[in-house]
């Protein structure tokens, strides 16, 4: 059997100017013309990818931000050329990049099913042969002809889904959207995926969700900084994605390596350690240790008051917890000079993994309402360990929480 | 089964026939722009008869109490001749040059032939320019210019072929500027604006005594076009030379738009 998709070399290139927007105004290029191009910053996404896909195979796609995997979706998407290499592609690609692409406002649920149908590549007929069952599906057939602007969220993204999900691709190219809509539309669109899939059709899904993409993926590719890692069985390569500590074991991080950061900031995160009991800095915690972590934060304007929000997730995605300081009775007040903040989490019960630390800094929140001076996504990452003192294997799976409570028999 | 290879396109090639598999989604993405241009507006495609109608009026009054020259017939049939061949080429270069920006979350997320876009662009104007035409075929009737059946049909139809051409190739070669340089948003208005006044739009191209400017001003493919409006309600006499130029000039619009265009529609995702 031939692959359906034959990844040759493929290399992704982009220009970045340093410090400057992507597009240009003219009176810039005629600087740089004078200048050299020291503004230039070459940044491969995408290092000499290769790898052969065959048909009913369903791929995960897993690495951190930023290395890469959505370029390559991009790229067998036809929207972004590769720099170097080429991709055979036997068969009809769909993307569900983004669903809802092309959707007007002032258009009618009906109209921008066959506007949203044609962009997404389905020929009139084809649409029409799918009519009532992208409107089943997304059940909106009382406002079938009510513009879309008057649509709720919910029925605006089930209406886009539905006619994603009924585009009929031999390869089906798949970015998170699976947080679309309510719980009871996700199971639908589960179930949708898990149908086409059943149908034999090749499937490749960049996710984050690691429980999703061992449910639902046969293989697995990891890719770092653009270049593979690691391809094999979607357990195998989670597992090892998942306990790899290149950079991680350290038990600091500062404001230079926080990829995923937005807000005015007014007040910065400046760095982030996280120590044990014995006050040593670590990324590594067994069952039981103290975990501390140090937030050192910085404004540039004095504040009366700035809200801490401190959030663990594990790495399939899912949030252990979130903690307010003022839950706490904490807050920190009157800023005008850096300050050094820390969290004391004793006896810690998560189970072996690995999980990310968020941190949010707001200003106070009033009636829902808050500026946002810095959040940063993924901050550091930190492991859990089983050390000898448990003397059983712990998967993840079987719960978050290792709790050892006290047992009693009553007589 | 479909099988093709991805590979980083060469700029030198066009896809004409990849163009002809996607002319349903070109007639969609004209068909939702023109649904949505007067989607609650009062006067709907009014709108269209409204912009030539008025510039005629007062260009007919500054006409007939400042300066005074003989058209041949009656200077408001003759105005909105040019009015609306303008009208075309104007708001056709507008839309397409802007098209590319403003389809960028489309062209981000989804592919299909760039160069729909800016051509449904003008698609949008040339509705426009129809419903603009009945109001020109009334005022022939109304006053009572008499036109010959086959001059009019010949010469309209070389006009409108003039036109749409130097459109489409001054609208993909902004529209690929466009992607790049964002200046181009803010000179088009004032570019037009300028070839406006430069084009025999609202004075008879024989006002102009100097031989020279007149030729500089043939070099235009809207001044033939405009040219060849009149002639075909007979009241300009046909000038070969200036029909000649105007044919080759605005297909070499539309080469060097075509070309410029493709060239930069290769990263346009990234760059957008």
């Amino acid at each position: 059997m031939k692959p359906i998709l034959e990844i040759k070399s493929i290399s992704k290139k982009y220009a970045i100017h340093k410090n400057q927007p992507r597009y240009r105004t003219l009176r810039d290029s005629l600087a740089a013309c004078f200048r050299d191009r020291q503004g230039m910053q070459e940044f491969w996404a995408l290092d000499n990818l290769s790898f052969n896909i065959f048909p009913g195979e369903k791929w995960g796609i897993i690495g951190e931000n930023g290395a890469g995997k959505t370029t390559l979706l991009k790229i067998l998407a036809k929207i972004t050329p590769p720099t170097k290499g080429s991709i055979l592609v036997r068969g009809r690609v769909a993307s569900l990049l983004e669903v809802g692409t092309g959707f007007h406002p002032e258009l009618t649920g009906r109209e921008n099913i066959f506007l949203n149908g044609a962009i997404l590549g389905l020929s009139r007929r084809e649409i029409l042969n799918r009519f009532d069952q992208i409107v089943d599906f997304a059940e909106i057939e009382t406002f079938l002809d009510t513009p879309v602007k008057h649509y709720s969220t919910g029925m605006w993204a089930r209406l886009a889904f539905s006619v994603a999900a009924h585009l009929d691709p031999d390869i089906l190219l798949i970015d998170e959207v699976l947080s679309v809509g309510d719980a009871d539309f996700q199971s639908k669109s589960l179930g949708k995926m898990n149908e086409v899939s059943r149908q034999g059709r090749t499937i490749l899904f960049v996710s984050h969700n690691m429980a999703a993409v061992r449910q639902l993926c046969t293989h697995c590719v990891w890719i770092s900084k653009g270049k593979i890692k690691l391809i094999s069985a979607p357990d195998e390569v989670i597992d090892a994605y998942c306990s790899s500590n290149e950079s991680n074991e350290q038990g600091f991080a500062e404001s230079a390596s926080f990829a995923h950061r937005r807000g005015s900031q007014d007040v910065c995160l400046q760095r982030i350690e996280l120590r044990n009991q014995h006050g040593e800095m670590t990324g590594v915690y067994a069952i039981g240790d103290d975990l501390h972590i140090h937030l050192f934060i910085e404004p540039s304007a004095t504040l009366k008051k700035v809200r801490i929000i401190v959030s663990i997730f594990e790495s399939n995605g899912d949030c252990v917890c979130t903690m307010y300081d003022n839950d706490s009775g904490f807050s920190l007040r009157d800023i005008s000079g850096p300050r050094h903040v820390s969290l004391n989490m004793a006896d810690l019960r998560l189970c072996p993994g690995q999980y990310r630390i968020d941190v949010e800094l707001l200003s106070e929140i009033f009636h829902y309402q808050y500026d946002a001076y810095d959040i940063i996504e993924s901050c550091i990452v930190f492991k859990m360990v089983n050390k000898s003192a448990i003397n059983r294997g712990l998967k993840r799976h079987w719960g978050l929480l290792y709790l050892t409570p006290e047992w009693t028999i009553h007589e | 089964m479909t099988e093709y290879e991805i590979r980083y396109p060469d700029w030198r090639r066009f896809h004409v026939r990849e163009w002809w598999l996607y002319r349903e989604l070109f007639w969609f993405l004209a068909w939702r722009d023109i649904k949505v241009k007067y989607k609650q507006t009062l006067l709907g495609i009014g709108w269209a008869i409204l912009q030539p109608l008025a510039l005629m009026i007062l260009f007919s009054l500054f006409w007939k109490w400042v300066i005074h020259v003989n058209t041949g017939v009656p200077y408001p049939v003759f105005v909105y001749s040019g009015l609306i061949l303008w009208g075309l080429f104007a708001s056709g270069v507008g839309n397409a040059s802007n098209s590319m920006v403003d389809q960028a979350n489309l062209i981000k997320k989804v592919y299909f032939p760039r160069i729909i876009v800016p051509t449904a662009a003008i698609l949008v104007s040339l509705l426009d320019f129809f419903i603009a035409l009945f109001l020109y075929l009334a005022l022939l009737v109304f006053y009572n210019v008499r036109v010959s059946i086959p001059t009019f049909f010949i010469f309209s139809a070389i006009c409108l072929l003039i036109v749409l051409v130097s459109t489409l190739g001054c609208g993909l070669f902004l529209a690929a500027v466009n992607i790049r340089y964002r200046d181009v948003r803010h000179a088009i208005p004032f570019l037009l604006q300028l070839l406006f006044f430069a084009t025999p739009v609202i004075f008879p191209l024989s006002v102009v005594k100097s031989e020279t400017l007149a030729l500089f001003l043939s070099l235009n493919p809207m001044a033939a076009a405009i040219h060849l409006a009149r002639v075909a309600i007979s009241i300009e006499a046909i000038n070969w030379q200036l029909t000649a130029m105007g044919l080759a000039s605005s297909f070499l619009l539309l080469m060097i738009g075509l070309v410029v265009f493709n060239r930069n529609e290769i990263d346009c995702a990234d760059i957008l």
